[in-house]
């Protein structure tokens, strides 16, 4: 059966680009604009796998990583913070939230699959 | 850095106000058309264009994005002053409007091409798994399978001549046996021709005894019957034999023949059957190395498609380089709706500055140089 993997981004063109990375890969995708829109989609899914941008409207991925990790079902579940924002500081505020890897936009496609067949849920 | 300082309550605008302006401008602008020359659009023009506008309406040049004027002691009347407002008040919101239209425009137009690229890359997937080496081994394996099968039925048709051979080996065995057994029906005629002579012989000498060789005359004459019927049943021994041993003969020659014309069909079977397996390799290896070509640019394509994808994403950095000029704009509008006294032009452009999210908007707001929109991807595991 194949794995589940939800993308958050507000930008639509991304999504389909990683989406169609991970479907091309064998994955199941699930999509949300923002941090929001994500949490509400979350009930009563099996995710193997998260993958969000750090700036979005309505709640940023920052927020939406402590947000998650509030849920008991997806405590541990891999999150994949995919983003233009390469600094430092942003970086460990994603650590410390419970990112599991830093992905800088624009990502190649392979080192993406890579990053999520290293971290994603058996 | 206070600038409300050298305003007047009246509303009137020292030169470092309207340097904020110019200093937004002189940001925002050549962000706004690196965003846009990210792939060459050339709308960025329409931000210059507009600045240049804006800055000739009040009378002003740009001096460059961190060039305050040099402290003057000018300031602008209520009328000058009424302009830039109602000018910026007027033109923002438009520039705004555009600028989102395009961010819009761009998403969707990048949204279709993913979509086609990704369909094609789809594709592609399925007719390399429709061409793939498993099918052409799968092919190769099948003809191998032939091969064996069809050597199979040429080694019994060797079989079934050599067995034919044997066959007519026990058949000349047979003639020299029909030969011997003439020669014995032959020498049994003779023996009874020479039994038939001393009969008669014995017959003469019993009547020269007359009455005394009388019972020898009766026994001279039983062998001499028995002579006969001797001779008889080897002559017909003799044309028994002759006829076996000429069936045999038609026989032998009959398969001889047809023993020279399966050596002519097997041969010719066994040259077809090569023949085909030959044009089945052939055949098989053409397909395969058609097959492989296949792979080969069909992984080529694949890997285009995955670069175009990569660059498509930076549509994603446009669009939040264009988000981040919207919003200083619509930030720029309500201060000069509200307070448009209450500016500081340094908190400001740090302000600006903590919107960035990319690289290029940080190098561009410190006037540094664009390194290049190709970067490599980066991954960090936590």
């Amino acid at each position: 059966m194949a794995k589940t993997i939800m993308i958050i981004d507000d930008s639509a063109s991304l999504r389909q680009v990683v989406s169609i990375t991970l479907t091309g890969a064998g994955y199941e995708v699930l999509e949300a604009c923002d941090g929001r829109d994500a949490l509400a989609k979350l009930t009563g899914q099996k995710i193997h796998l998260m993958i969000s941008d750090v700036n979005m409207p309505n709640m940023d991925g920052i927020s939406f990583l402590k947000a998650v990790r509030e849920l008991p079902a997806y405590k541990f579940t891999p999150i994949i913070m995919l983003t233009t924002e390469a600094g430092e500081e942003m970086k460990k505020a994603g650590q410390a939230a419970g990112a599991k890897a830093w992905v800088v936009k624009p990502f190649k496609p392979e080192l993406l699959l890579t990053a999520v067949s290293k971290l994603i849920l058996p | 850095m206070d600038i409300r300082r050298s305003s007047n309550k009246h509303g009137h605008f020292s030169p470092r106000q309207i340097c904020l302006a110019i200093t937004a401008l002189g940001v925002l602008a050549p962000i706004l058309a690196a965003g846009f020359a990210l792939h060459g659009w050339v709308m960025g023009l329409l931000a210059g264009g507009l600045a240049w506008v804006f800055l000739g309406k009040i009378g002003l040049s740009s001096t460059g994005p961190h060039e305050a004027p040099p402290g003057s002691s000018q300031e602008l009347t209520q009328p000058d002053a009424s302009r830039v407002e109602q000018l910026a008040q007027a033109v923002v919101p438009v520039w705004a409007g555009q600028t989102a239209a395009v961010r819009q425009q761009t998403e969707e137009a990048i949204q279709a091409l993913t979509l086609r690229f990704g369909n094609m890359q789809k594709e592609l997937r399925e007719a390399l798994g429709a061409t793939s080496g498993e099918s052409t081994q799968h092919l190769l394996r099948t003809l191998e399978e032939c091969e064996v099968a069809l050597g199979t039925v040429s080694e019994a048709i060797l079989q079934t001549r050599a067995s034919r051979t044997r066959i007519l080996e026990r058949i000349s065995e047979l003639m020299t046996i029909t030969d011997q057994l003439h020669e014995m029906s032959t020498e049994v005629a003779d023996i009874a021709s020479q039994t038939n002579l001393l009969a008669l012989n014995a017959a003469i000498e019993a009547a020269h005894a007359r009455d005394l060789g009388k019972g020898f005359a009766v026994v001279a004459d039983e062998v001499r019957k028995l002579s006969d019927r001797s001779g008889t049943t080897g002559h017909l021994i003799t044309e028994r034999v002759e006829l076996v041993s000429r069936t045999i003969r038609a026989g032998l020659d009959e398969s001889q023949a047809f023993t020279v014309e399966d050596e002519k069909l097997i041969a010719k079977s066994e040259a077809t059957i090569r023949k085909v397996l030959d044009s089945f390799g052939a055949a098989a290896k053409e397909l395969s190395s058609t097959t492989d070509h296949l792979k080969t640019v069909n992984t080529h394509v694949q890997g285009e498609i995955s670069e175009t994808l990569v660059h498509l994403q930076f549509q994603d950095r446009i669009g939040q380089i264009l988000q981040s000029v919207v919003q200083d704009m619509e930030k720029f509008q309500n201060r000069m709706a509200h307070n448009p006294t209450a500016v500081e032009v340094d908190q400001w452009l740090a302000e600006l500055e903590e919107t960035y999210t990319t690289r290029e908007q940080k190098a561009l707001h410190h006037g540094e140089a664009l390194s290049g929109t190709d970067e490599e991807s980066e991954i960090t595991f936590f």
